[in-house]
């Protein structure tokens, strides 16, 4: 028998999560799902957002979080956010290397050296990662809502390019020193979020392999999301068929066949990913019906997450 | 004789219709509706899109084809469709090909992880390359309709910044400057740089501490590349730029009423303001239409278990459609005026044919 309870326990065991997945599938609200869990356990938890529209704070109704680590929920000691801002990744780097910010300002305020910088691909992928690499020290979990499918492969590839790309100095030892953490399954688990739908089920799939097999990084379990789970029973259903057959209650059959394949179709793509992940535990995160999603939803799924493993 | 309205007027006045949206909302399926009626309604229609899911793609028979139009036979309808998938990496590639005659040095490129990296990360390089395709099907002149599915991301609209983008590196001084012959071998090569200004000493010994020149040196090889590469870029991005400005073009926001897509789809939509772009209006798809049913609706006869489940059923219903009707009236109060605002039902499973497709229409186009 599997316990799909340690699976969540060994990910919240980690120093570094990568949360992923296709556009659109919820890696934001897993992630802090996840932070809440976290935080509740006791552990001092930052949730890194890159780059983003402040997605974190619209679902929290927090001020924007911006560059400066930010505690994110009144009253919960321990969950913490930022937002994590390529540009000034790159100055605080700097900065530290050359130490002296006249110096800085003169060499990186010039005009070409900005164009130069801005056209040249994967620094600013180099730089957040080297910003999250930075706050591992500092919290007992750091948790990375990463941007969407090709982007998040090109966030935790962009240290080993570099390292093979760049032989001495400064930026290869930061490069080697990020990817040993990439790739060191004590302390990091990449997770992928998807769907019960077959685009996000065959991006998670195909998201997997490359990250498993190309980038060889240590992977966590799959979180299908948005989970609608069978709530009759075999009767109950052959009761339902006598119902929608009747046309007199259009509204109420188009509801119950609205449910009945939604729950069937979370079915099939949960074993679909069964087949297709082996390897890896799938852990399902329930779907909220409320008109308003925000903290005490986050909370429902928490909990709903949590306790999914408890079984004798 | 109906009135023409809304988007029917949009396929019948229309060029070229352009679909953005987050991912996960339906945009490829929009997309590939709105062609379809058009074709039923007499026009040459061709759907352009990225990645379509894989049952809509074997049903329009794009599984086994590369990226060429292919046609998707309509029994009885007035006009013709067809369908095309963008391998936007592949266009990529064979402008590697088109640029570079040497096979050695070309597959020396492509086997660059540095390159690879480098290519797929160009800021609204894939996007522009859909964009670019779009252009040579509009000149080709073959089809009435043009309906483009873009990709699913915020950075869909990117290529509108792609020509500033690409003149930062061809037109990059510091590039030249970077790429004078021996520069980074040595001291000695330096003091060859006796013209220029103190300051570019200072930059220059800056980079070494940080990277190496060794690394600058391929480093600026490669951009020079993608620079040599993209000759002529500015004047066609300059082209579909003027393109996608024309009257006959017709920008749709596809979203699904959940608040990140809302706000995803509001956030492009002060995008195509921002750039003056033709918009002509929303889709919200997947929506709980409210007052299908109450709970007085459940029948009594059914076992009290059972009974109180459905009863259950219909709340969360209810409680969708109540967060669905909000984020409609989210977007009509932030999107302004749009001539077209138009809502299609959740279907109970995946639109994967034609049928499916024809069933969106009667909303579409109600």
């Amino acid at each position: 028998m599997v316990n799909t309870k340690l699976p969540l326990d060994a990910l919240l065991r980690r120093r570094l999560v990568f949360v992923s997945g296709k556009g659109g599938v919820g890696k934001t609200t897993v992630s802090l799902a996840l932070g809440l869990i976290a935080a509740q356990r006791g552990k001092k938890t930052l949730i890194a957002e890159i780059n983003s529209e402040e997605q974190i704070a619209h679902l929290l109704e927090h001020s924007p979080i911006g560059y400066e680590e930010t505690e994110l929920v009144a009253g919960l000691k321990g969950l913490w956010g930022i937002n994590i801002e390529p540009k000034r990744s790159f100055e605080e780097y700097v900065l530290l290397q050359i130490k002296f910010r006249q110096l800085y300002k003169a060499v990186f305020q010039n005009k070409y050296v900005r164009h130069f910088i801005d056209a040249t691909p994967g620094l600013a992928d180099l730089m957040c990662i080297g910003k999250i690499y930075s706050l591992v020290d500092a919290y007992d979990l750091v948790i990375v809502d990463a941007p969407a499918t090709g982007h998040g492969i090109a966030l935790l590839e962009i240290s080993s390019i570099v390292a093979n790309a760049v032989r001495v100095g400064p930026l290869r030892t930061e490069a080697d020193k990020i990817d040993q953490l990439l790739h060191d399954p004590v302390r990091t688990q990449v997770v992928l979020v998807t769907l019960p739908e077959e685009m996000p089920v065959t991006e998670a799939v195909e998201m997997n392999q490359s990250l498993q097999e190309r980038l060889k990084v240590p992977m966590g379990p799959v979180f299908l999301n948005q989970f609608h789970t069978d709530s009759f029973t075999a009767s109950e259903k052959k009761e339902l068929q006598k119902l929608t057959q009747k046309p007199s209650r259009p509204g109420l059959s188009k509801i119950v066949e609205l449910q009945l394949t939604r729950s069937e179709l979370s079915r099939e793509y949960l074993q679909r990913l069964k087949e297709e992940i082996p390897d890896r535990p799938i852990l399902t995160v329930p779907f909220i019906f409320s008109p308003h999603f925000g903290l005490s939803e986050l909370e429902t799924m928490a909990g709903v997450m949590e306790n999914q493993g408890e079984r004798p | 004789m109906s009135v023409t309205t809304g988007l029917q007027r949009v396929i019948k006045d229309k060029r070229i219709i352009v679909c953005s949206g987050s991912g996960g909302v339906g945009k490829t399926t929009a997309a590939a509706a709105i062609a379809l009626e058009a074709a039923q309604r007499g026009r040459k229609a061709i759907v352009l899109t990225i990645d379509p899911a894989r049952r809509l793609a074997t049903a329009m028979g794009l599984d086994t084809l590369g990226d060429t139009p292919k046609e998707i036979p309509l029994p009885g309808a007035r006009g013709r469709l067809f369908a095309m998938m963008l391998d936007t990496k592949r266009t990529f590639d064979r402008l590697i090909e088109r640029h570079i005659a040497d096979p050695e040095k070309r597959a020396s490129i492509f086997n660059n992880r540095l390159y690879q990296h480098m290519s797929s990360m160009i800021a609204g390089s894939q996007e522009y390359m859909a964009m670019e395709k779009l252009h040579e099907l509009y000149r080709e002149g073959d089809y009435d309709l043009l309906v483009l599915d873009t990709p699913p991301t915020r950075h869909a609209l990117d290529f509108l910044d792609a020509p500033r983008k690409m003149v930062n590196i061809t037109g990059n001084s510091l590039l030249e400057w970077f790429l004078k012959p021996g520069l980074f071998t040595g001291r000695a090569s330096r003091i060859g740089l006796g013209v220029i200004q103190k300051g570019a000493e200072k930059i220059l010994s800056v980079f070494d501490r940080l990277a190496g020149f060794s690394f600058l040196h391929e480093l600026s090889e490669m951009l020079s590349l993608l620079g040599h590469m993209m000759g002529g870029f500015h004047e066609r991005a300059q082209a579909v730029s003027e393109l996608l400005h024309e009257n006959f073009v017709g920008f749709l926001l596809v979203t699904s009423p959940s608040s990140v897509a809302i706000q995803d789809a509001l956030y492009f939509y002060e995008r195509i303001a921002d750039e003056k772009l033709p918009f002509v209006g929303f889709i919200v798809n997947r929506v709980h239409e409210a007052g299908r049913a109450s709970a007085e609706d459940v029948p009594q006869n059914l076992s009290n278990a059972l009974r109180l489940k459905l009863i259950d059923q219909v709340r969360n219903y209810e409680q969708l459609a109540q967060r669905d009707q909000k984020a409609v009236s989210l977007l009509k109060r932030m999107g302004g005026k749009a001539p077209v605002y138009v809502t299609i039902p959740l279907f109970a499973g995946d639109v994967h044919d034609l049928d499916g497709l024809r069933r969106m229409n009667e909303f579409l186009f109600a």
